[in-house]
């Protein structure tokens, strides 16, 4: 293993001063060593423990120690753009019941009044997969269709896209080798994206209306690309982890200066009620008035009111016979 | 940045558009501002990003608001207050006639169209949906930035793409 001068010459340092003084030897086994980092101590706490001197080449090794305890980074599997996490779709598509004949011969006085064994071999079961697929679309446009004849205005348009997509989503599932599918698909969900973009900014609460009724979830794109990287992740989640560490610490440190308060309103008041007797006694115009006074007390009885709404174990235990 | 700085210093009157942002009592705006070059003698574009209190939070990303220079900066990032929404983000009123407009046409004359047809129960109506911003951080999250997925920390990261 190649060593750097530098830190041969620093590792002689520390020899010299093991030799020179016991008690700093043994100070610095303490310190450095690898061991002493106890698990326990700094899952509670969460804070570094400063203890004695410390010399920057040394404390390196063990600092690493206590980030990968503390920062853990794990590089998130790739979703597929085609999945509904990605595309917003939170449910699937609406049931078709496949005993119904298809929309065109509903109506038909033929097929009403044909026997039954027809009537199941016109059924959706036994039909192609295309008619299967035009009677799901139209049991979403449904939903949100203006009129009858309604077929081109934005949320039907919207509808018969979500459709699409949830059936071919369903078939990339059952077919995932099937490329031409997969293409359409993302082609598709970023068609239905963009749109969804602009009817934001045209019609906002049609587009809210939308995202209920078809329960679509609305994501916009972030505005800068952002490669994941390790180190570029670490650096953030360690910036996460400080501004955590500081917020735990000024709270601590909250809690114990409010914990002080209303002993040192008891003590004030007591020394101003004092200073104001001794004044009396010598005849001088007393430097605190009742107003002042009374003040003190106020605010020494909203904090005690206070300090027993936020631990009631002040409160007398009743006798149960 | 020598010119970035003019716009926040100069006109107490500023057109922003609001951007998403994470704060509670402000909101953050982006103003444009065209700049000479003298070499080319063309005017380009130039962003500056401005933080305008916004205690009630009324502007919504991509509103075009109208904002006022405060007299003293709030903290050392807010120094401008909102003054009012001017243009609402999907919510277009005709400046002419005042009427609300959707796409290129009057929201009446929309109306109109489904009344001749025949008006299904289904369909969406302006006088019964609930104001704009009820979806927001439910199925809308607009109001927040998003951000690539770069820890596995299994948590459900909601803003994460």
């Amino acid at each position: 293993m190649s060593m750097s001068l530098r830190r041969v010459q620093s590792l002689n340092i520390l020899q010299n001063f093991q030799l020179s003084s016991r008690d700093v030897s043994r100070n610095l086994k303490r310190d450095f060593s690898l061991l002493s980092v106890s698990g326990t101590e700094l899952g509670q706490s969460g804070l570094l423990s400063v203890t004695g001197h410390r010399s920057p080449f040394r404390t390196y090794y063990k600092h690493e120690v206590e980030v990968s305890k503390r920062i853990q980074w794990k590089r998130p599997e790739r979703v597929p753009c085609i999945l509904p996490e990605k595309s917003g779709d939170l449910s699937g598509l609406p049931e078709v019941d496949l005993n119904e004949p298809p929309p065109l011969f509903k109506d038909s006085t033929e097929f009403q009044t044909a026997s039954e064994t027809v009537k199941r071999i016109f059924g959706l079961k036994f039909q192609t997969s295309a008619e299967r697929r035009q009677a799901k679309i139209d049991a979403m446009t449904k939903q949100v269709k203006r009129h009858k004849l309604d077929n081109k205005s934005v949320e039907v348009k919207i509808a018969k896209w979500t459709a699409i997509i949830r059936n071919l989503q369903e078939h990339t599932t059952k077919f995932p080798q099937d490329r031409n599918a997969k293409a359409d698909l993302k082609e598709i969900i970023e068609f239905r994206k963009k749109r969804m973009k602009l009817l934001r900014t045209l019609d906002y609460r049609r587009f809210e209306w939308i995202l209920e009724t078809l329960d679509l979830l609305f994501k916009p794109a972030p505005s800068s690309h952002e490669r994941v990287e390790r180190k570029k992740s670490m650096r953030w989640l360690t910036a996460e982890y400080i501004e955590k560490v500081k917020e735990q610490k000024l709270n601590e440190y909250k809690e114990a200066l409010n914990s002080q308060k209303i002993g040192f309103l008891k003590s004030k008041l007591s020394t101003m009620e004092a200073i104001v007797e001794e004044e009396k006694a010598f005849g001088v115009i007393p430097s605190f008035t009742e107003e002042d006074l009374n003040q003190v007390k106020e605010t020494l009885r909203l904090k005690i009111e206070e300090e027993e709404k936020m631990h009631p174990s002040h409160q007398v235990e009743k006798e149960v016979y | 940045m020598a010119a970035k700085a003019v716009v926040s210093r100069g006109a107490s009157l500023l057109l922003g558009t609001c951007v998403p942002c994470v704060k509670t009592n402000a909101s953050k705006f982006k103003v444009r501002r065209l700049v000479l070059d003298t070499y080319l003698h063309m005017y380009f574009p130039e962003y500056e990003y401005i933080y305008a209190h916004d205690p009630q939070k009324i502007c919504k990303t991509g509103d075009s608001v109208l904002l006022k220079k405060l007299p003293e900066k709030l903290t050392t990032l807010i120094t401008h207050e909102v003054d009012r929404v001017v243009y609402p983000l999907g919510d277009v009123t005709d400046p002419v006639t005042g009427k609300k407009v959707t796409f290129n046409h009057y929201r009446e004359s929309q109306d109109a169209e489904t009344e001749l047809y025949g008006p299904l129960p289904t369909r969406f109506q302006y006088d019964k949906a609930p104001p704009r911003g009820w979806q927001e951080d439910k199925k809308d999250l607009t109001h927040r930035e998003t951000y690539i997925k770069y820890n596995d920390d299994g948590k459900d990261q909601k803003y994460a793409i």
